[in-house]
């Protein structure tokens, strides 16, 4: 049976005991932006599975963006224990209602905000995108493709060169939708980060 | 130097010559909405990650969808082939303007429409996607890579195991792209089909 504090044993980077899980989505979120989030996770993958190294930033922001990645991870796994459901009511007809997926960054636009991945089902009710991960790959699973993917994104070698039998697909689509599904929650739940209310000024419409 | 009829030397199940690259698009639209191409291929090249057969009732059908798939790169490269732009003045608060994305099935909502890989440089210039895609391959090389994913996909051999590197995510990437563009390309500019009207209700 899993333990509630699974997250801490199975932990690589981000060590810290998770008293919010909420929280720690609000923090992620005010560390980056989720255009900056999904873009590195394909960069990383990128890089992990070629024989190019990571170059976009140096070696230290890759790991601290896994970290960052790993802290939504098991604040995920959190709140997935919770079996939680959206309470919000949303039908197709008012899924562009940026009151829905907009975020607080001044200097994105809805077109950023909107999710790309996410399918309705999972964009009415973002808590099945956590349930789904879970059922993907366990916790510790997870935590070792993390580890493989930031290796190999800082060496020439690919996964693949070595032997390691990637689902770069899969592995992509999850990712992103949980970083997607755990920005609507973010909208849709979190009104502060860390005590400080969100800032909630009108952000540019489009 | 690349020639206008490469298209022809290099095709593959798609060997027609194609008179009107617009209509070929239109046409692949009136086959398969874009929010279907994007769930069929996504399945596809997950399927041959794993050493897992594509399941379809039958692999003829997804024959017919990668003869038509080719059709439509054959388009985009003619069109490319032409340099062309968009003819819409289109700024980036037109982007939820429902008259630019939709397509005509009454079945699709604007959810299924809203265009998911493309960049808001290429909503508002889709011919800037095809330009992108004939710049990460040649045509030639894009039928290559066509017809090996068409081949792992109805066998239980994954690329990995074949000894194949794989570009998953360019792959998805560029050809989700050309795809989401060719849809708006004819959401904007084709009006009919084949001399049919395109309903618009």
């Amino acid at each position: 049976m899993k333990r509630h504090d699974d997250y801490l044993a199975s932990s690589i980077w981000y060590r810290e005991v998770i008293n919010s899980p909420y929280q720690v989505i609000a923090e992620f979120f005010d560390a980056a932006d989720i255009v900056s989030h999904r873009k590195s996770i394909e960069d990383a993958l990128n890089a992990a599975c070629s024989d190019d190294i990571w170059s976009k930033t140096n070696p230290g922001d890759l790991l601290f963006h896994f970290k960052l990645i790993e802290s939504i991870i098991n604040a995920a796994y959190l709140i997935n224990k919770g079996k939680m459901k959206s309470p919000l009511s949303i039908g197709k007809e008012n899924a562009f209602n940026p009151n829905l997926y907009c975020g607080w960054h001044a200097g994105l636009t809805a077109w950023d905000f909107f999710p790309r991945m996410l399918s309705f089902e999972e964009y009415r009710n973002p808590y099945l995108v956590f349930r789904r991960f879970f059922k993907y790959l366990p916790l510790p699973e997870w935590k070792r493709e993390l580890d493989d993917i930031v290796e190999f994104a800082l060496v020439k070698t690919s996964l693949s060169e070595i032997g390691i039998d990637i689902d770069t697909l899969r592995i992509y689509f999850h990712l992103t939708k949980l970083i997607e599904a755990a920005h609507l929650m973010d909208v849709r739940k979190v009104s502060h980060i860390g005590g400080t209310i969100k800032n909630r000024a009108p952000f540019r419409k489009s | 130097m690349k020639k206008h009829d490469d298209y022809l030397a290099t095709s593959i199940w798609y060997r027609e010559v194609i008179e009107d690259p617009y209509q070929v698009i239109a046409e692949y639209f009136s086959y398969v909405s874009i929010d279907s191409f994007r769930k069929k291929f996504k399945g596809v090249l997950i399927a041959i990650e794993k050493d897992k057969l594509y399941r379809t009732d039958r692999p003829t059908d997804l024959l017919y969808d990668f003869k038509m798939i080719e059709s439509v790169m054959n388009a985009a490269f003619i069109i490319n082939h032409e340099k062309k732009k968009s003819p819409l003045d289109i700024s980036p608060s037109d982007a939820f303007n429902k008259n630019l994305y939709c397509g005509r099935y009454s079945s699709h909502t604007d959810w299924d429409y809203f265009p998911r890989s493309i960049s808001m440089k290429e909503f508002i210039d889709p011919y800037l996607a095809f330009k992108k895609f004939f710049k990460y391959k040649e045509i030639g090389e894009w039928k290559n890579v066509m017809e090996r994913i068409f081949e792992y996909a109805i066998t239980d051999a994954s690329f990995f195991e074949g000894g194949l590197v794989f570009d998953a995510l360019s792959v998805y990437f560029h050809l989700t792209k050309l795809f989401e563009a060719a849809h708006l390309i004819d959401v904007r500019e084709v009006t009919h089909v084949g001399g049919m009207i395109k309903n618009r209700f």
